[in-house]
């Protein structure tokens, strides 16, 4: 592929290669709303807490 | 760096510790719970008067939702005026030891090849006073699909090439499919020559920078090696019809309070807005790389608004996503016509809704979450809206208590106070401008900016309902019916949209704002006043888009020094590079006989009415 992209006759069109292997796709997993609403209540309970406290 | 890459707007945040982030994130919180609770709570007694039946409920519950929209935004602007008036310190120069190797990333798809071009010949010229231009490489990722646009990128890439410093190469690379999109464009060159680079600097078709603020941006990261991510707030620039006027005034005007309130309490956790911005690379190619959501689209197959995803990702990583507020020399081009700004809404909004698919992912940062869910209440907004206002109307029939006192006084004093929070960030917008008087200068003296304000903000209170209107379109069309966004080109230029067109596509609002006046009229006359806001928007919908469409009521106000910007007053330096760049790049064009590749790639009209297509579709069938 680079070789035909620099059959420009100036300036190469692109650099020599230089790959980078990408990581895999993001994960799809959802947290259980179980999960959700026990973070949840423990956040606000936290916050009303600090709040409180200040 | 000097005193103009330094920003005139927010400088550092006081907010800098994860401690005081982390107060302020609960102060937020709290208040607006608070707020909402309180509107609510008021709204509950006002409808309870006669007792409360099941279309209330709903109504109830819609404005607690709407109440929280309204809320934390007034509450993170409160907190940003307040950081504003204690900032003091000068933002931190940083160091300027060895850049590293650094790529420039231009994706383009259909877009005018030699605007993109000068851009980049004047990004290249400003890199180029500061000295440190050889450690920056310019790529121009096509993925263009026409071929006619892609001859003329062929031709003005190679008139570009001997313009260029020497030192800074410009490199053009085209794919003949557009996999994948903007995101899969990206990932191509990263999965190509990303080795290369230590940094990349991602633009967008219509963005420029100044070179000083490539470089302070390139050496931050460089200087920390945490930072996944740094966004500089792109400013929309360039523009003169009465709606680009009316983006880029507000932008320049209240874009600061609400900076620097989002500042506050994002920190680290700053989110991403897909150009302008310098990514580590390598740390971009082990974690952002983006799934494909399952099912077909609309709500499936590739993500389209990647770039919050990608914040996302990287943030997971433990990088850091920072927002530099304190930068400037940062622009980009905003849409001209009331079309062209609904076709790109649809995308972005197709783009968000995506993303409540990834709401629940585990691992993601809470901020993440809610950098999602804002994204997903911006368009949804707009359903809950109407589904409050009907639900309101429907418990008003059912009680029958329709000229009462349901409709006076205290709903009158309900609707004030939720109208001036809305209004709030625009106030403390105009009392900043009070410490900065150099800026106020800038923006033609406070009675100018005042006037445009107003004007402003009546023009926005008729457009709201038009807008909400698409949106509820968009989100209905995309959730229900299916219905997925094609890919169409945005338009940057400005143009002017034939009458016969706008009819056509603001004809089923025009009906839809008389149907209400009718309707909320002959329920009684006080519920006609209280819905007028809503129907006059939306009857009036063709000629509000001719007037924001016009390239010359908007050089009227700016004749008058209404809703005008600094860069108009004195256009920047990077701006000037580029008018000077396309001028040569076209005679040097002519000179090759190649004319051909100085007209405008695609034909004005084939382009409008293919988005009017495109939009039409979503906006009828609800």
């Amino acid at each position: 592929m680079p070789a035909r992209e620099n059959h420009h006759p100036f300036r190469p069109r692109v650099p020599e290669p230089a790959p980078l292997a990408l990581g895999e796709p993001m994960r799809l997993e959802a947290v259980s709303w179980l999960q959700w609403a026990e973070q949840g209540m423990l956040l606000l309970a936290l916050s009303l807490t600090r709040i409180a406290a200040r | 760096m000097t005193d103009r890459v330094r920003t005139e707007a927010a400088s550092m945040s006081a907010f800098k510790t994860p401690q005081a982030i982390g107060h302020v994130r609960r102060l937020l919180m709290v208040g607006t719970l608070a707020c909402a609770a309180c509107l609510t709570w008021a709204y509950a007694r006002i409808i309870a008067v006669h007792g409360i039946n099941a279309a209330e409920v709903v109504a109830l519950a819609a404005f607690f939702i709407l109440a929280l929209w309204v809320s934390l935004p007034f509450c993170s602007c409160l907190v940003g005026f307040w950081n504003m008036t204690r900032r003091g310190s000068k933002p931190r120069s940083t160091p300027l030891d060895e850049l590293p190797q650094t790529a420039i990333l231009v994706p383009i798809y259909n877009e005018s090849p030699l605007a993109v071009f000068s851009a980049i010949a004047a990004m290249a010229r400003s890199l180029e006073r500061t000295g440190r231009h050889p450690r920056f490489e310019f790529f121009v990722l096509s993925d263009t699909q026409l071929e006619d646009v892609w001859r003329q990128e062929e031709a003005i890439w190679s008139e570009t090439s001997a313009l260029m410093p020497d030192g800074v190469p410009i490199y053009y690379r085209r794919r003949s499919k557009n996999h994948g999109r903007k995101a899969g464009n990206i990932a191509d060159f990263v999965r190509r020559w990303g080795g290369r680079y230590e940094l990349m600097i991602v633009l967008d078709a219509d963005s420029v920078m100044e070179g000083e603020t490539l470089v302070e941006m390139t050496a931050r990261a460089a200087a920390d090696e945490t930072i996944g991510i740094l966004q500089v707030p792109p400013k929309p620039v360039n523009r003169g019809s009465l709606l680009a006027r009316i983006l880029q005034f507000a932008a320049d005007v209240y874009g600061p309070v609400y900076l620097a309130g989002y500042q506050s309490w994002t920190g680290s956790d700053g989110n991403y807005f897909g150009h302008n911005a310098v990514i580590r690379t390598a740390a971009f190619a082990k974690h952002c790389t983006l799934p494909v959501l399952p099912g077909a689209p609309p709500l499936g197959g590739h993500i389209l608004s990647h770039d919050f995803v990608e914040a996302a990702l990287i943030r997971r990583a433990g990088y850091q996503v920072v927002t530099a507020d304190d930068l400037a020399g940062s622009y980009e081009e905003c849409p001209t016509t009331l079309l062209d700004y609904a076709v790109r809404d649809q995308r972005w909004c197709q783009g968000n809704l995506q993303h409540s698919r990834l709401l629940a992912v585990r691992g993601l940062r809470p901020a993440s979450r809610f950098h999602f869910l804002n994204g997903v209440l911006s368009y949804v907004s707009s359903v809950i809206w109407i589904l409050f206002m009907v639900a309101m109307a429907s418990g008003m029939l059912l009680e029958r208590h329709l000229s009462g006192t349901k409709l006076t006084g205290a709903p009158a004093l309900l609707f004030a106070v939720v109208f001036l929070m809305l209004l709030t960030p625009k106030f403390l917008s105009f009392l900043s401008l009070r410490s900065d008087p150099a800026r106020a200068s800038q923006l033609g003296g406070r009675v100018k900016v005042a006037m445009s304000m107003l004007l402003e903000t009546g023009i926005s209170i008729l457009l709201a309902p038009v807008l909400a209107y698409y949106h509820a379109s968009f989100v209905i069309s995309a959730t229900i019916f299916g219905r997925s966004v094609q890919w169409s080109t945005q338009s940057r230029d400005e143009r002017v949209i034939p009458v016969r067109e706008l009819v056509k596509l603001h004809l089923w609002q025009t009906l839809t704002g008389v149907a209400i006046l009718a309707v909320s009229f002959a329920i009684s006359p006080l519920t006609g006043l209280w819905c007028l806001p809503l129907s006059v928007g939306l009857m009036l919908s063709i000629p509000i888009a001719y007037a924001l469409g016009s390239r010359s009521l908007g050089d009227w106000l700016r004749a008058r020094g209404l809703l005008t910007i600094p860069e108009e007053i004195v256009r920047p330096e990077i701006l000037r590079l580029r008018d000077a760049a396309s001028e040569e790049i076209s005679a040097r064009l002519q000179a090759t006989d190649r004319t051909d590749a100085i007209q405008n790639e695609a034909d004005d009209d084939q382009l409008r009415t293919r988005q009017i297509d495109v939009l039409m579709p979503a906006v009828v069938s609800s």
